[in-house]
């Protein structure tokens, strides 16, 4: 079986015609005609942005209209091609222009020498104000398992983290640019009196109560209590809260560390509820 | 308060819909190859815990819609059907393996050390582990295309899970047709949950294993999630015949 065709169409310069819209979903996608604009628009945008990431000029550009249900963006997905028509770049705009990621594809055999983590944070200083991606804050570097580094710098409003939310900047081990990325999702208005920390603790310890049996429940141990910005789930079977999709809402994120027997299959576990009125908003697991 | 008795076949009821749901549909004959897509389910729900996690059916859905598109026979499996005999009885026939369940780097007692591993469904709340030797020795050295170990710990460098589907720890631009992808550390569900349904989805579209990796990894998740993966950068994840790479090759167990 041959490999599938990228469904786009190869564009050779920014005065062009209609290009492919790819809704993507969990399992289905559709497609349909963008205004030569808007595709002449994010081609321009990424020709720019590319340049000063120091992406090699490509053969050709490709572009694409892509919807991410996960954070319900709409964006212009601009594909660099090589001279035989394979994928080497990948950029995405959102509808102001803005970039909202990049990532050179390609393969970087281990290198024998790394950057070291200073090293690796200045550089990816230096690529996001290249490519106009405000980093406000601390970044922390982190060596990364398939080589090189991870560049964060998480999103925070006041001192409250928003933890999905931020910038990341992928380096190869030599400190050259892999990857861009900028997440911020909206924000639902914070609640004018927040419960006490003390509440949500009650809360969880309510829960993990009703979820875990007398023989498992000293195996869950509540580590901590903290404000978050998240996004609310049905992890563990709640009613999702209305609002529109990707909406961030002011949390109480209460960490449970396991043990013994528990931990053989729950790891760890995040507890989420409003902060406003301590409504469960799901939470994580690790298994 | 729940309890931990055994109600396995009322257990495994959504997943046997599920699978119903997502049974190939009938097409012409050609060459097959078989894909296996467990995810444990029932440590995570009534009876074993008092929450439903709806996680582990939402992962196999995307795993198997991945599969499935890129010409596996795929079938999913959970409750009793995720069981360590049954695993094992099956995997020797797999060209694709994928797994969502507990992972981690266990005591083996019959080698007195410590293997990778991850745990069975089975069904109930004694959810025995599936130990990298014990695949091994059940695929005898059988070569697998594509594998997706959606556990915590079994992409960490010393992980013994690659070698037992004969896959090798390294990282070939091209020139075979295999890939291993899994996590380090502890993973938390919702980022692989993200990173999956970029993967799979980036497959879909036609990006290559590697890259559809790469875009995975473009994300800022809610935790430090660390992905890693071993096998042929630019293979298309498409079932074909294998392709001998000497490097790529590992016996397995070790």
């Amino acid at each position: 079986m041959t490999r599938p065709s990228l469904h786009r169409h190869r564009l050779a310069g920014p005065a062009l015609g209609a290009a492919i819209v790819l809704i993507l979903g969990v399992g289905t996608m559709s497609a349909g005609a963008v205004a030569g604009t808007s595709s002449s628009a994010a081609l321009a945008m990424a020709e720019l942005t590319e340049a000063r990431l120091g992406l090699p000029v490509p053969a050709g550009r490709s572009v694409v209209r892509v919807h991410d249900p996960r954070s319900a963006l709409m964006v212009d997905e601009v594909t660099d091609l090589d001279a035989l028509g394979r994928p080497v770049a990948i950029s995405r705009f959102d509808a102001a222009g803005r970039l909202i990621s990049s990532v050179r594809l390609r393969f970087v055999p281990p290198a024998g020498s790394s950057v070291i983590a200073a090293d690796a944070t200045l550089a990816a200083t230096a690529i996001a104000a290249r490519a106009g991606v405000p980093t406000p804050g601390s970044a922390t570097a982190t060596p990364r398992a398939s080589g090189g580094w991870l560049v964060r710098w998480v999103r925070r409003v006041g001192a409250v983290p928003v933890p999905g939310d931020g910038v990341s900047v992928q380096l190869d081990a030599r400190g050259s640019f892999h990857g861009i990325v900028r997440t911020e999702h909206e924000l639902a208005p914070a609640p004018t009196i927040p419960i006490e920390a003390g509440r949500a603790r009650l809360l969880a310890e309510a829960r993990l109560d009703q979820w875990f049996p007398a023989g498992l429940r000293g195996d869950a141990v509540i580590t901590s209590v903290a404000l978050a910005w998240i996004a609310a789930n049905d992890a563990f079977g709640d009613a999702l809260p209305g609002g529109p999709a990707g909406l961030l809402r002011l949390a109480w994120v209460v960490r449970v560390t396991t043990s013994g027997s528990l931990a053989e299959t729950v790891a760890g576990l995040e507890l989420a509820f409003d902060a406003g009125d301590g409504a469960p908003l799901g939470g994580d697991l690790v298994e | 308060m729940v309890s931990r008795g055994r109600s396995r076949w009322f257990a495994a009821l959504p997943l046997l819909v599920l699978a119903g749901l997502l049974a190939p549909a009938a097409s012409p004959a050609r060459a097959t190859y078989q894909a296996s897509a467990d995810t444990n389910v029932s440590a995570f729900r009534s009876p074993c815990v008092g929450f439903q996690d709806s996680y582990p059916t939402r992962m196999l859905s995307l795993a198997v819609a991945g599969l499935r598109f890129l010409g596996y026979t795929v079938t999913p499996y959970s409750g009793v059907g995720f069981s360590r005999a049954a695993v094992l009885a099956r995997t020797v026939s797999d060209n694709s393996f994928y797994v969502h369940s507990h992972g981690d780097n266990y005591w083996y007692q019959p080698a007195q050390r410590r293997y990778n591993g991850f745990r069975e469904d089975s069904g109930d709340c004694s959810q025995a582990v599936i130990y990298s030797p014990q695949i091994a020795a059940a695929r005898a050295g059988r070569f697998t295309n594509l594998v997706v170990i959606s556990t915590c710990h079994n992409a960490e460098p010393a992980t013994t899970m690659p070698a037992a589907f004969g896959i090798a720890k390294t990282k070939v631009l091209s020139g075979g047709n295999h890939f291993y992808l899994g996590y380090l550390g502890s993973a938390f569900d919702n980022d692989e949950e993200a990173f999956e349904t970029a993967f799979w989805s980036a497959l879909k579209r036609g990006m290559s294993v590697g890259e559809a990796f790469d875009l995975g990894q473009l994300q800022n998740f809610s935790h430090a999630l660390e992905a890693d993966w071993w096998g042929t950068y630019d293979w298309s994840g498409w079932t074909r015949p294998w392709t001998f790479c000497r490097r790529c090759v590992k016996a397995g167990g070790a």
